[in-house]
């Protein structure tokens, strides 16, 4: 879990690194643009660091290389830079962010979970630029609007994942565990298995590949199914961040459109422990908008806010399991006083235990917004 | 004390003295000194009198760095060993002098490391009528000609990429050769496979987690058993006269015991065979003589892969075949090995997730609030899960009638993940913390234990943890290494260090002794594991600070008088 210190130290010093590395990017530019004879944009390299062989991610192999190495394209053209790929075969992620980030093999890696417990001693992630996750992936003939509905049939899931746990955790259903998605996702194209319970992504794109869109695909919320995903720079290399955060802010139409091009769902994720909300019955396409291209929800923008710049040491979505961190029980904590306590410590902090003042940084529009994004989640007392 | 006289030597070692001592020579045939493991040797050229002049002989450059844990022969004037990293290299050299006769440095995939799950590791090689057979981090098993090196021939025993490898050498018994592989984390289904020596053709296979219909199947919840791990990456051992073959087996899989079971202590029917298990098989056909399992529907990656060590002692007045093992868990477990009965078990370092053994079921008595389960961390559960001894091999002197551990004494906070693998999208961690000080601030200790009393002859402590095999002799020493380099020499009798040596880089492997031409020689490997640091934090940085990366074997003699 985060300590106290990660979250502070995250503010504090736009160290020596940074400058180097800015020093770097410039220097190389300098070099490239004085060999130019045009006046065009800086130019530069962006190191990128990425798996050769893990589509819909990533690939070396072409011809898609992956939605990854295009967010990570789009990202440098953004910044004046072309991209220079650094593959990295990793395995489970094992050692892939120490081999190659953490080594200055590459300045960024695209995919690392946007959390605030995530290598927070020597990562610095960007704003989250999607939402992946896990979902249900089902032919229109089978409709479900509640997890319950899928008990008579049998359900594919993979190999030590929550869907795993969550069916195996749960009477009267028929798991039936593939080491991989593909796996599974394999399966139901056969027929071996009336609906999987897989990784979102990779059902997507097997679905757009090898399936012809002809199943349904169902992100389902709830823990530890849903991630978003930012760009990882080392710590220290706060500039880079913040200029990748600046770019990936303007990037979000284009960001998507990659995102449906690799078949990646992107509905917003369902509750399906709850009482059974209105039926998704329609076939695959149509996804709903992004959350956070909700721009009129104050709620939805709260949250992104919030996301930004509270998860670091709140988590994404306020939900901290730190009980001390936990807004979600501001309301049960502070009553009638919670917005009055949520406007003083935003505003002032509370230094000694780690929490800057936000007066200088956050708009008090914003404010009112990550309010009503908190006042949303408020657990019942 | 009938602790010295009332032992008796296996067979089979007895046999192995006989045939050489016609020679003068005295090798080191297998990674366990014998087929039993007892890493005793026979030799008595060094003493406690003279140990002290113990002195270089040469040294021979590995060619790799880091998680050094090789183990090497010696058949006739000629010593086989291995690097880490693949193995990077397999050795034939002079014995007397160090000269290379030959190297195999085999082509392995870029990237290997990623689908080890504890670093590059190899122990060692195994040798039988003029054939060596190397398992590789790849997958591969090959067989070489030893007197060229030259593969003969080559089989794939498990595909890597699914993060399996294999790092220990097989075991051999008549025509057949035998291994098995590591990934237990990673989504196997164990089995332990058998190969004739001629020619690399499959004989038998026996799946270390039943299939549906199959006896231990119904100890899986669902289809659990399809990835259920149990896999044995560590060292198996032979009885001859038996004909039995044990290996220990691994955690089983996925770490969520929720999946695998009802994760708790009252387990019921879902104990996961024959994970973390002991299992005998008939050598011939592969088929299950008896399977003891010491944790029950485990959740806390208590392997059961430490090394069985085969050994006849007198049990309530009996001559007894036994075998011994410290395993992960805790326990000292003495067996019958011919029918896996349980004789005694005890716990022999700190652990606190049981409060002792029911000996009706032959079941450790768990401690639930030191059970880690989904959504319920257990805090200060001793030991960590890399066990009270991991696999760097003990020894058993029938001389003293002892055992020789090198313990480790190390506690976690840990509850089972729920999240793991998303593609795409990094794991994240933080659900244990392994490395945690265990009581008295020590973090290994070598340990002389009494098998057949179950008690503590005597120990000595050390800094960090991470202490190196041990091998013992009948003139009276134990030897041993450590992390920070330093290698040892130990009157066996009163634990007293009377000699030792820097060898630069951290030692885990465990020592041999030979001799070539009437003059013995004591070797070991050095090269500071890289294998448990990344998980351990603080601690795993002082583990790494203790000495810098290294790969060389160091061999030592007594001067010419």
């Amino acid at each position: 879990m985060p300590g106290a210190g990660a979250g502070a130290t995250d503010s504090r010093p736009v160290s020596r690194i940074v400058l180097g590395h800015l020093l770097r990017v410039l220097l190389v530019a300098a070099v490239l643009a004085a060999s130019e004879t045009a006046a065009g944009p800086p130019a530069g390299t962006l190191r990128l660091c990425a798996d050769p062989d893990n589509l819909p991610f990533s690939s070396a192999t072409g011809p898609e290389r992956g939605f990854y190495v295009d967010v990570g394209t789009l990202v440098a053209a953004r910044l004046g830079l072309t991209v220079d790929v650094v593959w990295w075969r990793s395995f489970y992620g094992s050692r892939a962010v120490r081999n190659t980030l953490l080594a200055d093999a590459c300045d960024a890696y695209v995919g690392l979970p946007h959390d605030a417990g995530y290598m927070d001693r020597s990562v610095s992630v960007s704003r989250a630029f999607l939402d992946v996750g896990y979902a249900i992936m089902a032919p229109a003939s089978l409709p479900f609007a509640r997890l319950e509905d899928l008990k008579p049939h049998r359900v594919a899931v993979e190999f030590r994942t929550p869907p795993q746990s969550l069916l195996a955790t749960k009477e009267g259903f028929s798991a039936i565990t593939f080491r991989s998605a593909q796996d599974a996702v394999e399966a139901l194209g056969r027929r071996e298995v009336d609906a999987a319970f897989v990784w979102g992504p990779v059902a997507g794109y097997l679905n757009r590949t090898k399936l012809a869109g002809a199943y349904r695909i169902v992100p389902v919320a709830g823990e530890g199914m849903q991630w978003r995903i930012g760009i990882g720079v080392r710590k220290g290399d706060d500039a880079l961040r913040r200029r990748i955060d600046e770019a990936l802010a303007q990037l979000d139409p284009q960001i998507k459109r990659a995102a449906e091009h690799y078949g990646f769902p992107l509905a917003t994720a369902v509750d399906l422990s709850a009482a059974p909300p209105a039926a998704p019955a329609t076939a695959a396409p149509a996804p709903a908008p992004m959350a956070t291209a909700d721009a009129a929800d104050a709620v939805a923008v709260g949250r992104a806010v919030f996301n930004q710049h509270c998860s670091h040491c709140h988590s994404p979505n306020a939900h901290s399991p730190e009980p001390t961190r936990d807004l979600r029980r501001l309301r049960s904590r502070y009553g009638e006083r919670m917005t009055a306590v949520f406007y003083e410590t935003v505003t002032e902090g509370r230094t000694a235990k780690g929490m800057p003042p936000w007066k200088e940084i956050l708009k008090q529009d914003d404010l009112s917004r990550v309010l009503r994004f908190l006042e949303s989640v408020q657990s019942s007392p | 004390m009938q602790r010295y006289a009332r032992s008796f030597v296996v067979a089979f070692a007895v046999s192995v003295v006989l045939a050489v001592t016609a020679h003068a020579q005295q090798g080191w045939p297998v990674y366990g000194g014998d087929p039993g493991n007892t890493r005793y040797s026979p030799l008595t050229q060094i003493t406690p009198g003279n140990v002290k002049n113990l002195k270089v002989a040469w040294v021979l450059q590995l060619g790799s760095l880091r998680s050094q844990e090789s183990t090497p022969l010696v058949i006739g004037d000629t010593l086989y060993v291995t690097s880490s990293h693949g193995p990077k290299n397999v050795f034939a050299v002079d014995a007397k002098t160090g000269v290379v006769r030959w190297r195999y440095s085999p082509e392995v995939p870029a990237g290997i490391d990623q689908y080890a799950c504890c670093d590059v590791n190899n122990r060692g090689v195994a040798y039988a009528n003029g054939r060596v057979f190397v398992g590789r981090l790849d997958g591969a098993l090959v067989a070489l000609d030893a007197a060229t090196g030259k593969e003969v021939w080559k089989t794939q025993v498990i595909d890597h990429t699914q993060g399996s490898v294999i790092t220990s050498p097989p075991t051999l018994a008549k025509n057949l050769v035998v291994t098995g592989f590591g990934g237990g984390e990673y989504g196997a289904r164990g089995y332990i496979v058998a190969y004739d020596q001629a020619d690399g053709r499959e004989v038998w296979r026996f799946y270390t987690v039943p299939g549906p219909g199959e006896p231990g199947n119904e100890t899986w919840k669902g289809d659990s058993w399809k990835f259920g791990g149990a896999v044995a990456w560590a060292i198996g051992s032979y009885d001859p006269a038996l004909n039995l073959i044990y290996y220990g087996t691994s955690n089983p899989g996925p770490w969520n015991a929720a999946v695998r079971g009802n994760d708790s202590s009252n387990y019921g029917q879902f104990t996961n065979l024959f994970s973390s298990s002991t299992v005998a098989l008939d050598a011939d056909t592969g088929k299950l003589a008896w399977y003891y399992q010491s944790t029950p529907h485990d959740a806390w990656d208590y392997d059961g892969v430490n090394e069985n060590v085969l050994a006849d002692v007198e049990i309530n007045g009996q001559k007894t075949p036994v075998l011994f093992k410290a395993d992960r868990n805790g326990f000292f477990y003495v067996l019958n090995r011919k029918t896996g009965q349980l004789i005694s078990a005890k716990l022999f370092a700190t652990a606190n997730w049981t409060s002792g053994m029911d000996m009706a079921t032959g079941r450790p008595i768990e401690v639930p609030e030191k059970r880690p389960r989904l959504n319920f961390r257990a805090k200060d559960v001793c030991p960590s899960a890399i066990g009270n001894k991991n696999w760097m091999p003990m020894s058993y002197s029938p001389q003293t009638g002892l055992v020789y551990m090198p313990t480790l004494n190390i506690c976690m906070d840990m509850n089972l993940a729920q999240v793991d693998y998303k593609r795409g999208v990094f794991y994240l961690g933080a659900e244990f913390e392994l490395g945690k000080w265990g009581p008295g601030g020590h973090l290994g200790e070598v340990i002389a234990w009494d098998p057949v009393k179950q008690q503590k002859v005597w120990g000595n402590t050390d800094d960090l943890p991470y202490i190196g095999g041990i091998t013992t002799t009948a003139g009276g020493l134990l030897f041993h290494g450590d992390i920070h380099g330093w290698f040892k020499a130990l009157d066996a009798k009163t634990g007293q260090t009377l000699w030792k040596f820097m060898a630069g880089s951290g030692i885990s492997a465990a020592p041999i002794t030979y001799t070539v031409d009437g003059k013995q020689y004591v070797a070991v490997v050095s090269g500071r594991t890289f294998a448990i640091p990344p998980f351990f934090g603080k601690m795993g940085e002082q583990m790494v600070a203790a000495s810098p990366e290294g790969g060389a074997l160091f061999v030592f003699e007594l001067p010419s008088p």
